[in-house]
């Protein structure tokens, strides 16, 4: 969908061993969430420790002389050690991820695309305190509170990832990391065709047409997102491919151009080349091609009208199975197929409903 | 020109992708966006100096740290927010038709961007700055200027306008967008033509509480962004010079500003993202663009359409049925 250079949270990574791989980076707007549900877990952590230990000091340990100051000072250590190696630990032992990460769909790997050690991991952990910078004072805003630094600003960090290419903070940047959504893997939908009309229009393209690469992932493309799309909206799309087709093909000029066009994805992507003896059932009688346009009930006049019966009803089915089955995000542009179409599909059934 | 090689990857996004590219977007045009925002936002930002500037200079007078200062230090501050945030669509007018070209060239020029907008001047001006909001708001303060602290008119009235273009820009985020880059004219006569009303409602309505909540987001995410930038700007100033008091000349006539600008900057980049990223999802645009491109090099043609590239719509399409008019207004990327 775009030119190689496009403008894209992607980049392109060459491990070592000379695989590429395309990585989708996490920028700040990604990774705040991730900061934010570590920083919950952070407080949450030595909110319990912080109660265990008072319980524990008040309830058992309160009659030994000096250990509620030794209680304050663990206190202090732990918060110290939970704020300052949380991030190094989890990064280290769980691929880059910590709980908001995992939370996030994100993770943390070097440059070359490798899982992060943990010198890395702690580099660009001790680093954070400066990405955070400035960090603001309370007393900068109410002169009377204390002049304690505790409200990040995050100015360091975001001015580094907008001016590197992997998005890297100063952290990530000191430790060669950068911070990608973590893909489980994906790959383009084979859409499934329910329609019977397609296979059924899909044979009256040439045996011999092969479609280009570009084509097919045209066609891939199209079928993919088709379903999200109102009728309305599909005929308009696809009627830029379907037009020059149809005097190509020399199809009927009122065919349905989105039901043209799926019919080419179906042969290109889902036709079995040596099903040649496909059984088009009851859409066997008729025709799209525009020479038997004039004949009496297109090809098999006779056949038709024995199956007359049996189309109404086959059709009736198949008009509203695409169409319908699409999600419902729905508002005024998403029309349902109107009655005078599926009286239209039952008359012709591989013709556009408007035209029809 | 081949229609699906753009310069900014088109596929779907979420909220927090849009946000992410917008950093991108900055990173590669940074000049131009720069030099486009302040052209849109100078004249803006110079009026509200004049009308809004007397107050922290008058009670600097007085000293700017005592009780009544504090309450008119707050209404400058909420004045200035509001006429920024009533003012940034139509200050980022530059920014959004440089970033609609960019989207298929990979640097427009100036000039054909700044023909652009003086040719669409008293479109852009009447609904964004007039039916939006920002030039009565403008035309009440300059009632206002040199007036006391009012319940009415300095607490009462702000809330009102904050609550309103909550509403109607939460509503309604990509006027900007189908005014300028699609062009729909604002009335017609004729039934079947797609105007700015009709075509927004198109766009709007079927995500309309999606845009809200994401009207919502974003707008917390660039509040906090304003609190850095502001921070940072004092900071900065408190390391060179050693002066870290908030209550000063400097902070309230041009960091506070300043800071507001910076965001709206930012906010106009990810409302021109957000709008195609709607596109994509409401009208399959990338599906158009893949199919178009393939027409045209298979055929030779792009059948019916003119091959220019952008993301107008043709002015004046008569649809097809009542039902396709809409629709056929929201695809037609032409």
């Amino acid at each position: 969908m775009a030119s190689p250079a496009a403008l894209d949270t992607t980049i392109a990574v060459v491990t070592p061993e000379n695989i590429a791989f395309d990585y989708q980076l996490a920028g700040p707007f990604r990774r705040l969430p991730a900061y934010l549900i570590d920083f919950s877990v952070r407080c949450g952590v030595c909110l319990v420790v912080f109660l265990g230990l008072t319980l524990s000091g008040v309830l058992v340990l309160g009659s030994i002389p000096g250990f509620t100051p030794f209680l304050i000072a663990s206190g202090f250590i732990f918060y110290f050690c939970i704020s300052w190696f949380y991030g190094t630990l989890l990064e280290t032992f769980y691929n880059g991820r910590t709980v908001g990460k995992w939370a996030c769909g994100i993770r943390v790997i070097d440059v070359e695309g490798r899982p992060i050690n943990g010198k890395r991991a702690m580099l660009r952990n001790l680093l954070r305190v400066a990405d955070m910078a400035p960090l603001a004072a309370l007393s900068s805003f109410a002169p009377d509170a204390p002049p304690i630094f505790l409200i990040p600003t995050g100015m360091v960090g975001l001015l580094t990832m907008i001016s590197t290419r992997r998005m890297q903070r100063l952290g990530d940047l000191a430790a060669g990391t950068m911070v990608i959504v973590d893909e489980r893997g994906w790959k383009l939908p084979i859409a499934k065709v329910d329609d019977p009309r397609v296979p059924a229009l899909a044979s009256f393209f040439p045996g011999d047409y092969r479609v280009t690469r570009s084509m097919s992932r045209t066609l891939a493309i199209y079928a993919e997102r088709r379903h999200y799309l109102t009728p309305a909206r599909r005929r308009e799309i696809a009627r830029h491919l379907a037009i020059p087709l149809i005097d190509r093909f020399e199809f009927r000029a009122d065919i349905d151009p989105d039901l043209l066009i799926y019919a080419l994805y179906y042969k290109t992507f889902l036709a079995d080349a040596s099903d040649e003896l496909l059984d088009l059932g009851p859409l066997a009688g008729y025709s799209p091609l525009s020479r038997d346009q004039h004949k009496p009930q297109g090809l098999a006049g006779d056949l038709q009208s024995q199956n007359a019966s049996i189309m109404s009803a086959s059709n009736l089915t198949s008009a509203s199975q695409p169409l319908d089955t699409r999600p419902r995000t729905t508002g005024s542009d998403f029309q349902p197929v109107t009655e005078h179409q599926d009286v239209a599909r039952q008359r012709e059934p591989f013709t556009n409903p408007r035209k029809g | 020109m081949q229609l699906d090689q753009t310069h900014v990857a088109i596929r779907l996004r979420t909220l927090s992708e849009i946000g992410d590219l917008s950093m991108v977007m900055i990173r590669r045009y940074p000049e131009s966006l720069l030099i486009g925002f302040s052209l849109g936002a100078i004249a803006w930002a110079s009026a509200n100096m004049l009308l809004l500037a007397w107050i922290p200079w008058q009670e600097s007078g007085y000293g700017l740290d005592d009780a009544s200062a504090a309450a008119e230090i707050s209404r400058y501050m909420l004045w200035m927010t509001l006429l920024v945030i009533l003012q940034a669509p139509a200050a980022g007018v530059f920014t959004t038709l440089y970033l609609g070209q960019a989207v298929f060239e990979k640097r427009p020029t100036w000039k054909s961007v700044s023909r652009e907008v003086g040719r669409q001047f008293m479109r852009w001006f009447w609904v964004l700055g007039v039916k939006r909001l920002a030039v009565p708001t403008m035309v009440l303060l300059a009632f206002r200027w040199g007036q006391p602290l009012s319940g009415l008119w300095d607490i009462f009235v702000p809330i009102v306008l904050l609550l309103t273009i909550t509403i109607t820009r939460g509503s309604r985020p990509f006027l900007p967008e189908i005014l300028l880059l699609e062009q729909c004219p604002l009335r017609s006569k004729t039934e079947s033509m797609i105007t700015m009303a009709r075509r927004s409602k198109s766009l709007h309505s079927p995500m309309s509480s999606e845009l809200s909540g994401r009207f919502i987001t974003i707008t917390l995410l660039l509040f906090g962004m304003f609190g850095s930038c502001l921070y940072t700007l004092i900071w900065f100033r408190g390391i060179t010079l050693g002066y870290w008091n908030f209550m000063s000349l400097t902070v309230l006539l041009f960091f506070f500003p300043l800071s507001l600008w910076c965001v709206a900057g930012i906010s106009v980049i990810m409302r021109i993202l957000s709008y195609l990223d709607t596109r994509i999802r409401l009208e399959g645009w990338e599906v158009e663009l893949a199919v178009r491109a393939e027409a045209m090099r298979q055929f030779g043609t792009d059948e019916q359409l003119n091959t220019t590239p952008s993301l107008t719509t043709t002015r004046g399409q008569a649809a097809v049925s009542k039902s396709a008019k809409l629709v056929q207004a929201s695809g037609a990327i032409r």
